[in-house]
């Protein structure tokens, strides 16, 4: 009874596995890409926070690098890396300054907002010049549901496996 | 009458959950954290700090622009509430609100929610909790979806990037409204959410 109500490791794992892969590909390959005129212009997780440079701006990109790229990132490879050992019954090297790590980085990863936001664009620049989808939007949209669904999964569990080593 | 954690001398660890015996504890026996007592006083001038400071960054946020686009008829600046209207004039109301939702309701929401919040526990009110507490987390839920206007800035000067023909940079009120969006999740995190719960108990008074 107790295992359909919350989610089971492996799940959880594979969940979180596929999160990487989908996070690399929205930051390797474009999110979305403008042409007009002859010139194109392509963006993707990485490059989005290029557009704030210059003195005062590059607050804003620094905090768009960790809300977009560092902490979804590092949740996802914490939570693997955590799961990993778990499944083995074991706690995980590191398991007492990870986890709590995990809670406080829960609210400031934001990649739902910025595939919300990729969207708006399309509209809002789609406009005035043609804008395409790349392959990274797509799995900006897995990766939100993904989270979805490994957010359902309380990671406080694991504290009471850890009493059993 | 429902007892106090306090009043029974256990903890609850804010970091692992586990229930600790504060007599013979000050570290939890699990994590290893120090055992941090509830103090609503503290957590609501830390909370009440940050939220004065998100509220006096708003000005700038809603008066500067945030974005500046130049096309080949020249340029025009655009604010927060510009770039509503905008949407607005091209039909698409369903953005439209969207945008007003995450950039103006929801700020405005927290201001108000959080305010209220902090203010009742540190008067030490003991009306309507549970309603508080729906209300705390329902701020938590809403707060980061803020930052889509900043995303949305970002990804328009990437995107927009024809040389004369069309260029779209960002503005310095977009700086401040990012600023807003932090300012305000730091007060909502600082709030202490056991300080709700707490009316008629005073730090100090545990043992006595």
């Amino acid at each position: 009874m107790q295992r359909h109500r919350t989610l089971s490791l492996q799940f959880v794992l594979a969940s979180t596995l596929s999160g990487i892969i989908f996070l690399l590909i929205a930051l390797i390959w474009p999110v979305l890409t403008t042409s007009f005129g002859g010139i194109r212009n392509e963006v993707n997780l990485l490059t989005a926070p290029d557009a704030f440079n210059g003195d005062w701006f590059a607050i804003t990109a620094y905090v768009m690098v960790f809300v977009c790229v560092a902490a979804p990132l590092a949740q996802v490879l914490l939570l693997s890396w955590l799961l990993a050992f778990a499944l083995n019954n074991r706690r995980a090297p590191g398991f007492s300054a990870l986890l709590p790590l995990l809670k406080v980085l829960r609210p400031w990863a934001m990649i739902e907002v910025f595939f919300l936001g990729a969207l708006i664009v399309v509209v809002k620049v789609g406009g005035w010049v043609s804008v395409s989808l790349g392959p990274g939007i797509w799995s900006l949209a897995a990766f939100s549901g993904l989270l979805a669904a490994v957010h359902r999964f309380d990671s406080a569990t694991l504290w009471s496996k850890q009493d059993l080593r | 009458m429902s007892l106090r954690a306090a009043q029974l001398k256990v903890a609850l660890c804010h970091v692992c959950g586990q229930i600790e015996d504060t007599t013979i504890a000050a570290r939890c026996g699990r994590c290893g954290r120090k055992l941090r007592l509830p103090d609503p006083r503290s957590s609501a001038e830390r909370s009440m700090a940050w939220l004065i400071a998100a509220m006096v960054l708003y000005i700038p946020a809603n008066v500067l622009p945030v974005l500046y686009v130049s096309g080949l008829g020249g340029g025009s600046e655009s604010t927060i509430f510009g770039g509503i209207v905008e949407f607005l004039r091209s039909g698409s109301w369903g953005l439209a609100l969207l945008i007003f939702g995450a950039s103006v309701a929801v700020p405005i929401t927290k201001f108000v929610a959080l305010g209220l919040l902090i203010g009742m526990s540190h008067g030490n009110s003991s009306a309507a909790p549970s309603q508080r507490a729906k209300l705390y987390r329902f701020v938590e839920f809403i707060g980061y979806w803020s930052m889509l206007d900043v995303v949305v800035v970002a990804l328009t000067c990437r995107l927009v990037r024809f040389g004369s023909l069309a260029a779209a940079e960002p503005r310095p009120g977009i700086i401040f409204f990012c600023a807003v969006v932090i300012a305000t999740m730091i007060s909502a995190f600082s709030f202490d959410q056991r300080s709700i719960w707490m009316a008629g108990y005073r730090p100090g008074h545990r043992h006595g």
